[in-house]
């Protein structure tokens, strides 16, 4: 019973602490500044990773980097107040849905949220729809 | 067994607390980093780590009442007992928090205590839910039951022992008198532990004393030129608490289905995290001899030139 009553009593002053965290603010949403910085945080993970052609989405909130001489694909997602950022190759994709300029991204990790990422145009985003999927 | 208060459910207000502290310094100084989701997510899992353990308390008693049996001495209850317990307690769990980073096995449980990008004191409480699979209460739980000292009391001097490392997830206290740096694992020391830039990784492992890492070559000074970034070398993307959870583990299923043989799925489950047969992941290890910062340093090298990719 005991037991019981500290679960339930944690559990109220969890929500609590959730809720005075969203109320009082103190983050400020992360953005990628430029596509140079987007490179900078994936080498940060991965120091030999060698950039190549790379996409800013439209909103700064993500990037997208091919690596040079390989398949591999360098992402910057941001997320909260925190840049996520992830290596990948087209196999760990399970699905590119593309819709005018933006590409709806499923990523075969359940730890990977789905992305949606607009580009200038359809044709960028038409070029990297088939590197994602390994088409090119 | 003896019966002995759990000093943690005590400590359970001060937690709540502090966190409040922490989260108007962080609003009010910058000081300091929240996110509502990441929050939320490591305190549910503190939540979670807690149900699991009451539901699990009885297999971990059992067995040390059982092992207890066994016991070289008895010591008893003296004053003196109590000390050594403690100093010996942290001792034990120096090496079981190396091998949790070190071993795949353990780490697939300790990995959730990592995986966040933020730290502060709801990271503290960001614990795993599945600790009892590891068996890890009978590879590094048994020794000092077997040495003679009362499991209750080996017991109590454990959650103390976690108490001490709530306070010590912050980033609003910088550093602290150079004894008390010197002895003491303390916010400086474990902000170096949660970093993922090479120099810091798998160091520091100490609980409460960090004479330990610096006795045993793990000691790592946080240095003003290399800003701690948190989390796991491949960062999480969900605040999903059962996804967190369990990620690591359905990793070494998927990577144990796909061993080529028995020694490289051996491996896959024993050898240390981020291990491949071909090297196209890389262990802590490895990125820090690519880093060029194998050994603990005073200060940044230059940088050395980068070899291959094989991440």
């Amino acid at each position: 019973m005991t037991s019981l009553i500290i679960i339930l009593v944690s559990a109220a002053a969890i929500s609590a602490l959730i809720a005075l965290n969203a109320w009082i603010g103190g983050w400020t949403p992360s953005r990628i500044e430029t596509l140079d910085a987007a490179i900078d945080q994936i080498r940060q993970d991965s120091l030999s990773f060698a950039a190549g052609d790379g996409q800013l989405s439209r909103d700064q909130r993500a990037a997208l980097v091919c690596e040079a001489g390989s398949d591999r694909i360098g992402l910057v997602l941001a997320q909260g107040d925190i840049l996520l950022t992830r290596i990948f190759h087209p196999d760990d994709i399970a699905r590119v849905v593309p819709d005018g300029a933006t590409l709806a991204i499923r990523f075969r990790d359940f730890t990977l949220p789905n992305a949606s990422i607009a580009f200038d145009d359809e044709a960028i985003a038409a070029q990297w729809q088939a590197r994602l999927t390994g088409a090119e | 067994m003896t019966d002995l208060p759990d000093p943690i459910q005590y400590a359970i207000p001060f937690f709540i607390l502090l966190i409040v502290a922490e989260l108007l310094f962080a609003k009010f100084t910058g000081k300091a980093r929240f996110e509502p989701r990441d929050s939320g997510a490591s305190l549910a899992m503190g939540l979670g780590n807690s149900i699991a353990g009451i539901v699990f308390a009885g297999i971990g008693a059992t067995w040390f009442v059982f092992i207890g049996e066994y016991a070289v001495f008895d010591l008893g209850w003296a004053w003196y007992v109590w000390i050594a317990c403690f100093v010996l307690d942290d001792f034990v769990y120096y090496w079981s928090h190396r091998f949790a980073h070190t071993i795949r096995w353990f780490w697939a449980d300790h990995v959730t205590h990592h995986s966040s990008q933020h730290y502060n004191l709801t990271t503290a409480l960001r614990q795993p839910w599945f600790s009892v699979f590891t068996l890890k209460f009978i590879w590094f739980g048994s020794w000092m039951v077997l040495l003679g000292f009362p499991p209750a009391m080996v017991a109590f001097c454990g959650a103390l022992n976690l108490i001490y490392q709530f306070w010590i997830h912050t980033e609003a206290i910088k550093k602290l008198p150079a004894p008390v740096e010197a002895i003491m694992n303390t916010p400086s020391h474990h902000r170096v532990h949660h970093a993922t830039n090479p120099v810091y990784l798998d160091r520091n492992y100490a609980g409460v004393f960090i004479v330990w890492d610096r006795m045993f070559g793990t000691f790592q000074a946080e240095m003003n030129e290399v800003p701690c970034r948190y989390g796991i070398v491949r960062n999480l993307g969900t605040y999903n608490p059962l996804r967190i959870s369990i990620h690591e583990w359905w990793g070494i299923i998927r990577d144990v289905g796909s061993a080529k043989s028995f020694r490289d799925a051996l491996a896959y489950v024993f050898a240390p995290p981020g291990w491949s047969p071909d090297g196209s992941r890389l262990t802590s290890r490895a990125i820090k001899q690519n880093a060029g910062v194998e050994k603990p340093v005073r200060s940044m090298p230059e940088a050395p030139p980068q070899k291959a990719p094989a991440e």
